[in-house]
């Protein structure tokens, strides 16, 4: 009579064990390949760069660009201002990119601004000599605590 | 019940294949963009062109700094300012740290810039200057591995027949032969000067 009690209780433990390691099967499934990047692909404005500083509200974030001198020219120097509100940022850069082709890769990093929480500034250029007009996107991309957030803007420049 | 007990431990050998599926799937798996990781991409790296003297490679360079321009010689502007910089640069330097940098040109107009013209037109700037080119696929990957580009552009009104569009930028490599910092076209000379040093 011990035996089939014993067997039994047996089956019972694997059950359990089937039923945990099913479980966790789902879950660590769900957890590595279902649920959705964290990383948004990204905001675009269609607010003009060339004639004033533009804002754009993600969720609880605002960013505000600030790109000096207004006239945006290829190989001539670019001061980038950038202000996110409603969050904690730790992270920005600006990424410039050809919107019809590939125009290799300019990206500058900005520095935080010592005493101005959320406000980073650097320098960057159209790093490209061109014989004639190009369409360009400029992404700004933030590492802040509400996630990776990122907003381009479209303009032509010579 | 010996049956059920079979059933039951395939199955839970079932479990724990999926559950080392799903964890060697998770370790093999390329975590891009770690928290505390840069946005910015990684660039820069090896290369072997052609000059004059034959194949040259950046790990020749190893020990030294070196600084890449990327251009062609019938470029009517760009191309002569940055190298004039660079030259300026390296003469405003004393000789032990000019015999500690070696600066590099490379045409992407292979075509036209041969190895002896491009010999020609770098030691007019500055004789250290090394000009170097290759086959078109190997330019290719050195302007991709550098973030760099260039396009053609026809230009039948011009004598040239051709221009060349292209990225106008200093690339300064460490004496590990990596990538350290690209600079702006435009940079004065004693900027240059500035983060050469920080390298040397």
């Amino acid at each position: 009579m011990a035996q089939p009690e014993a067997k039994k209780s047996t089956s019972q433990y694997l059950y359990l064990l089937l039923l945990g390691g099913f479980i966790l099967a789902i879950w660590l499934g769900a957890s590595m390949f279902s649920l959705p990047n964290k990383e948004s692909p990204g905001h675009a404005s269609d607010c003009d760069l060339r004639q004033q500083s533009c804002t754009v509200d993600i969720g609880e974030a605002s960013l505000t660009l600030d790109i000096q001198p207004r006239e945006i020219r290829s190989l001539t120097p670019l001061s980038y201002q950038v202000s996110i509100e409603g969050t904690n940022t730790s992270q920005v850069m600006i990424s410039l990119q050809g919107s019809e082709m590939y125009m290799g890769i300019n990206q500058t990093e900005l520095s935080p601004v010592a005493g101005k929480p959320g406000v980073f500034e650097g320098q960057g250029e159209l790093g490209v000599c061109t014989t004639g007009e190009m369409k360009w996107r400029l992404t700004v991309s933030a590492k802040t605590d509400a996630g990776q957030l990122n907003t381009w803007f479209e303009f032509r420049a010579k | 019940m010996a049956n059920n007990l079979k059933t039951l431990r395939n199955l839970l050998l079932l479990t724990l294949a999926l559950l080392g599926g799903i964890v060697t799937a998770y370790l093999l798996t390329p975590r891009p963009n770690t928290s505390n990781q840069s946005m910015l991409q990684t660039l820069g790296g090896d290369f072997t062109l052609q000059g004059i003297n034959g194949d040259v490679s950046l790990h020749d360079f190893n020990g030294k700094v070196v600084m890449i321009y990327i251009g062609y010689t019938n470029c009517p502007d760009v191309c002569p300012t940055s190298l004039a910089i660079m030259s300026q640069a390296i003469k405003n330097m004393d000789i032990a740290q000019q015999e500690q940098i070696q600066p590099i040109f490379i045409s992407v107009d292979p075509e036209r810039d041969t190895p002896e013209r491009l010999a020609e037109y770098s030691s007019f700037f500055h004789p250290s200057i090394l000009g170097i080119t290759g086959s078109r696929d190997s330019i290719d990957t050195v302007v991709r591995q550098y973030g760099s580009f260039y396009r053609m552009v026809d230009m039948k009104d011009s004598a040239m027949g051709y221009a060349v569009d292209h990225s106008s930028r200093i690339y300064l490599i460490n004496k590990q032969g990596k990538l350290s910092k690209t600079i702006m076209h435009g940079t004065m000379p004693d900027q240059l000067i500035t983060e050469i040093e920080a390298l040397l």
